[in-house]
C-alpha cells in the first residue's frame, strides 16, 4: 500500500498553497502574465485531480459498452480508433445507441478536461 | 532587437524614404508562436511615426502565411477601406536576417477577456459588432484572381469539404482518435452548403484579434489565416461559442459583445446582403471542428515534446469540450 497522502490529496494542497499563498502576492493587474500563468497552473491541477479520482473506471465502463455495440475487441486505443471510423463511414447516423454512446464518451472527457461546461449547459456530469 | 539591427534598419529605410531616420522607443510586443512584433517610433524626416515591426519568428511554424504575404494582404484590405494597421514598407530579409514587414501602429488594445467585460472599451457595443460586420463585408469584398494575392491557392473543391477532408488527413496519421469531432466533420460533410464564389476570408476574425480604443474598432489583426473561401465563415467564427469568451447569453452572440442582428446590420450595410442566423449556424459548428482541429495541433507540439509549454498542453484539453458542443449543435444533446 502507497504511504498516505496519496498524489490527489497533494495536488489539492498544492492548489491550496497557490490560491492562499502565491496568489495574493501577485502583481495588482489580473491581466498580467503571472496571473495568466497562475490560473492554467491551477486549471492543469484541477485537470490532473480529476483524472486521478476518475481512475480507469468510467472509461472502462464506457469502453466495454462499446465493445458490445460495435461488436469489437480491443484496447481503449483500438475501439476509439473504430468507432471514429465507423462514424466517418456513416455508420451512427441512424443508431441511436451509438449516439448516445458517443454523447457519453464525449462528456466523461469534458467532465475531466473541462468540468465548467457541463455546469454552464445545464449538464449533469451523469449524463 | 539588437543595436545592430536597428542601425541597419535606420540606414535600410534611409535609402528607401531619402529621408534621414532614427528609431527609438523599441519595445517588444506580445506576438505569437510564428511572429514576432516590436514598437518602434521611428522619425523619418520631419515624421514621427509611430510603428509596428511584425517579424517571421526564428522557427517559424508550417501552415501559416509569412510576413511578406500577410503584408501584400494589407495592403489589399487597407486599398478597400478595411481598418487595418496602415501598411509602410515591406521588408527584406537581408536588413534583419528574416521576413519582416513595416506598419503604423494602431491605437487600444485587443485582449479579448478584457473587452467583453471592461464595458468603457469599444464604445457602444452594438454599434461596435456593426462595425465588424462592415469590416467583413469590405474584406469579402475582395474577390479573386488577384496577382498580389497570387500565394492564396483557390480551393478545388467546397473550401468547408476541403476542411474535412485535410482534417481526416491528418486524424488518420495522428495517435489519438477523436469520436466527437468525427461526428462533427461527417455532419459538415452531410450538411455542405451550396457553394458561393469565391471570396477573402479573414479565417481569424474574432474578438482578441482586432483592436479597440474607447471610439471603437481601430485595427483588424492577425491575418495569417487568410484564404480564398466563404464570406459566412468569418461571421460564423465570430459568433461561436468558443470564441465568446464566457459571455454566453445569446443577445451577446456576436463575439461576446453583442447581437448578431446587429453584425448581420452592418454586414447588410456595405454589402447589401442580409445574412439570417440559421445560414449561419453550419458556419459555427465548422467553426468548433476547425478550433479543435488547430487545438489538437497546437497541444501536439507540447505532446511532442517540440515545444513544451503549460499553454499549449492546456489547449489540447479544450478540445473535449469542443467536441461535445459540436455534438449538442448537431442534436445529439439528450432529452432531459
Amino acid at each position: 500500500m502507497r504511504i498516505k497522502p496519496d498524489g490527489a490529496d497533494l495536488l489539492d494542497t498544492v492548489a491550496t498553497v497557490l490560491r492562499e499563498e502565491i496568489l495574493p502576492a501577485l502583481p495588482a493587474d489580473k491581466h498580467s502574465r503571472q496571473h495568466y500563468a497562475l490560473r492554467m497552473a491551477l486549471n492543469a491541477l484541477g485537470i490532473a485531480r480529476r483524472q486521478l479520482q476518475a481512475g480507469d473506471a468510467a472509461e472502462d465502463v464506457e469502453y466495454e459498452a462499446l465493445q458490445v455495440l460495435l461488436d469489437e475487441d480491443g484496447s481503449h486505443e483500438e475501439m476509439s480508433r473504430s468507432f471514429a471510423r465507423l462514424i466517418r463511414a456513416g455508420g451512427v447516423d441512424e443508431d441511436a445507441a451509438l449516439q448516445r454512446m458517443l454523447w457519453r464518451l464525449t462528456a466523461q472527457r469534458v467532465s475531466e478536461s473541462a468540468p465548467r461546461y457541463l455546469s454552464q449547459e445545464g449538464l449533469s456530469q451523469e449524463s | 532587437m539588437s543595436p545592430e539591427d536597428i542601425a541597419r534598419l535606420e540606414h535600410w529605410l534611409a535609402g528607401k524614404t531619402g529621408e534621414q531616420v532614427t528609431i527609438g522607443a523599441v519595445k517588444a510586443l506580445s506576438g505569437g508562436a510564428i511572429q514576432e512584433n516590436w514598437a518602434a517610433d521611428i522619425q523619418c524626416g520631419d515624421e514621427l511615426i509611430e510603428a509596428v515591426i511584425r517579424c517571421d519568428a526564428p522557427s517559424a511554424v508550417g501552415d501559416s502565411l509569412s510576413r511578406t504575404q500577410e503584408f501584400a494582404l494589407l495592403k489589399a484590405a487597407y486599398a478597400v477601406g478595411v481598418t487595418v494597421p496602415g501598411p509602410l514598407w515591406q521588408g527584406d530579409a537581408a536588413v534583419l536576417g528574416r521576413d519582416f514587414f513595416i506598419m503604423r501602429r494602431a491605437a487600444g488594445t485587443a485582449a479579448g477577456h478584457k473587452l467583453v467585460r471592461d464595458k468603457t472599451l469599444g464604445a457602444d457595443r452594438e454599434a461596435l459588432v456593426r462595425q465588424v460586420g462592415r469590416e467583413m463585408a469590405r474584406i469579402h469584398s475582395i474577390r479573386p484572381p488577384r496577382d498580389d494575392l497570387a500565394f492564396l491557392t483557390p480551393p478545388a473543391v467546397h473550401p468547408a469539404l476541403l476542411f474535412v477532408q485535410e482534417s481526416r488527413d491528418f486524424l488518420d496519421q495522428y495517435h489519438s482518435a477523436f469520436p466527437g469531432l468525427e461526428w462533427g466533420l461527417r455532419w459538415l460533410e452531410t450538411h455542405l452548403p451550396p457553394q458561393e464564389p469565391l471570396c477573402l476570408v479573414h479565417r481569424d476574425f474574432r474578438t482578441g484579434n482586432y483592436m479597440v480604443n474607447e471610439q471603437g474598432l481601430t485595427a483588424v489583426l492577425d491575418w495569417e489565416f487568410t484564404a480564398w473561401s466563404q464570406p459566412l465563415e468569418d461571421l460564423g467564427w465570430f459568433c461561436a461559442r468558443c470564441w465568446r469568451f464566457g459571455q454566453l447569453d445569446d443577445a451577446l452572440a456576436a463575439g461576446g459583445l453583442g447581437s448578431r442582428e446587429a453584425l448581420f446590420d452592418g454586414y447588410r450595410e456595405v454589402s447589401g446582403r442580409q445574412v439570417t442566423a440559421e445560414e449561419i449556424y453550419y458556419w459555427e459548428v465548422f467553426a468548433h471542428a476547425r478550433w479543435a482541429m488547430i487545438a489538437i495541433k497546437q497541444g501536439e507540439r507540447h505532446i511532442s515534446g517540440q515545444e513544451p509549454s503549460l499553454e499549449l498542453a492546456l489547449t489540447a484539453h479544450i478540445v473535449p469540450e469542443l467536441e461535445l458542443h459540436i455534438l449538442a449543435m448537431t442534436g445529439l444533446k439528450p432529452d432531459r
